[in-house]
């Protein structure tokens, strides 16, 4: 069983349980945090692996562009995806669970991790987890959902919804 | 480029400035030792639309809010986007001008008649939809050459009926295709209904 690194005050948690297990590594994300993993677990991210291959991830490997609360939440994930008994409908029932919990701004967090650990799985269903508050969406809801800010000036935001009227047409109500 | 009374080339886009990306590389996570988004929680992109490299403090908007989706990089929404189906993609253009253009950089472009706007037509109105459809595709394709042209598409998959009008278009989705080494080119008639 890997180790799970739980870590809700963000304080610095290096499991102990784990030193004794020779097949495990240490990441540190971008606010110092260490966290260990084992190998078998650490290798379900290809840019991992390849560290690994190329024999370059000996000691605490950096990871300058996760921080601590993301890698927890990614380690979670490798951890279920790597563990031995659990089948397809495991770990398709975890990935639900896991992803319905997370807000917006979780979501970017663990898809940037996603694309840069090169976890395919994981990035594939954060993308699709982002798209559903797109489709079928009108333009305010998505903005409304995702915080985005319209820079287009009035004039511009009126020509727009002139020439392209379909796109306000058709779409859900964004009453909740 | 044609104006039609449902989708009409988007004139004053075509004013801005020569719009360009660098040529993206095939989908694949940066190289770890290679920061380039700066280790103080700012990201940089290039802009769309100047083509100048900028850098954002990670979320952070006028309002204040946290706008993290718009602050990820180009490829990373452009690949959030492809998951969409074509006119939920193409919507997503008037949300700012970060995403203006972000639809049409996407590395697979698929449009089928019967998602088209969300959900099938109404029977008596196949005809007009399916031209609708086939301008849509036409425009997204134009868009692509205008914009990105130097982009690689993965996958390109039109799914529609077969009907008379394509046929002056399907030379051109298929040459399109190829040209940009599309790796998956799939076109799929479906029976009438």
């Amino acid at each position: 069983m890997a180790p799970k690194n739980k870590n809700p005050n963000g304080e610095n948690v290096v499991p102990e349980v784990q030193q004794k297990k020779t097949q495990a590594l240490i990441l540190k994300s971008s606010d110092g945090e260490e966290f260990s993993i084992s190998k078998s677990a650490a290798g379900l991210s290809v840019a991992i692996k390849n560290m690994m291959e190329d024999d370059c991830a000996g000691g605490v490997i950096p990871l300058p562009l996760v921080d601590g609360g993301t890698l927890a939440r990614v380690i979670t994930y490798l951890n279920k995806h790597a563990e031995d008994g659990a089948s397809d409908e495991d770990k398709r029932k975890f990935d639900e669970e896991f992803l319905s919990g997370m807000e917006v701004d979780v979501l970017c967090d663990v898809a940037l991790a996603g694309n840069y650990l090169d976890i395919r799985g994981l990035f594939h269903d954060v993308c699709q987890r982002i798209v559903n508050g797109m489709k079928n969406k009108s333009v305010e809801w998505v903005r409304k959902t995702f915080r985005i800010e319209s820079d287009f000036t009035a004039e511009e935001e009126e020509q727009i919804k002139k020439e392209y009227a379909w796109a306000w047409e058709g779409v859900d109500s964004d009453a909740d | 480029m044609e104006k039609s009374s449902d989708f009409v080339v988007d004139t004053y886009l075509m004013d801005l400035p020569n719009c360009h990306l660098n040529r993206r590389p095939r989908f694949r996570a940066p190289p770890l030792q290679n920061v380039a988004c700066q280790q103080h929680g700012t990201f940089q992109y290039q802009s769309l639309e100047t083509g100048e490299l900028q850098e954002q403090e990670a979320g952070a908007n006028a309002s204040g809010g946290l706008d993290r989706l718009s602050a990820l990089p180009d490829i990373i929404c452009q690949h959030i986007l492809s998951f969409l189906p074509a006119t939920d993609a193409r919507r997503t253009a008037f949300v700012s001008r970060r995403w203006r253009y972000m639809w049409c950089a996407c590395d697979s472009f698929m449009f089928d008649e019967r998602e088209f706007h969300g959900r099938p037509p109404p029977l008596l109105q196949w005809h007009h939809s399916r031209q609708n459809f086939i301008r849509f595709v036409d425009e997204a394709l134009e868009f692509r050459k205008t914009y990105f042209n130097d982009l690689s598409i993965e996958k390109f998959k039109v799914s529609m009926r077969f009907v008379e009008e394509v046929s002056p278009c399907l030379e051109k989705w298929i040459a399109f295709a190829l040209e940009r080494n599309s790796e998956e080119l799939r076109h799929t008639w479906h029976e009438s209904n």
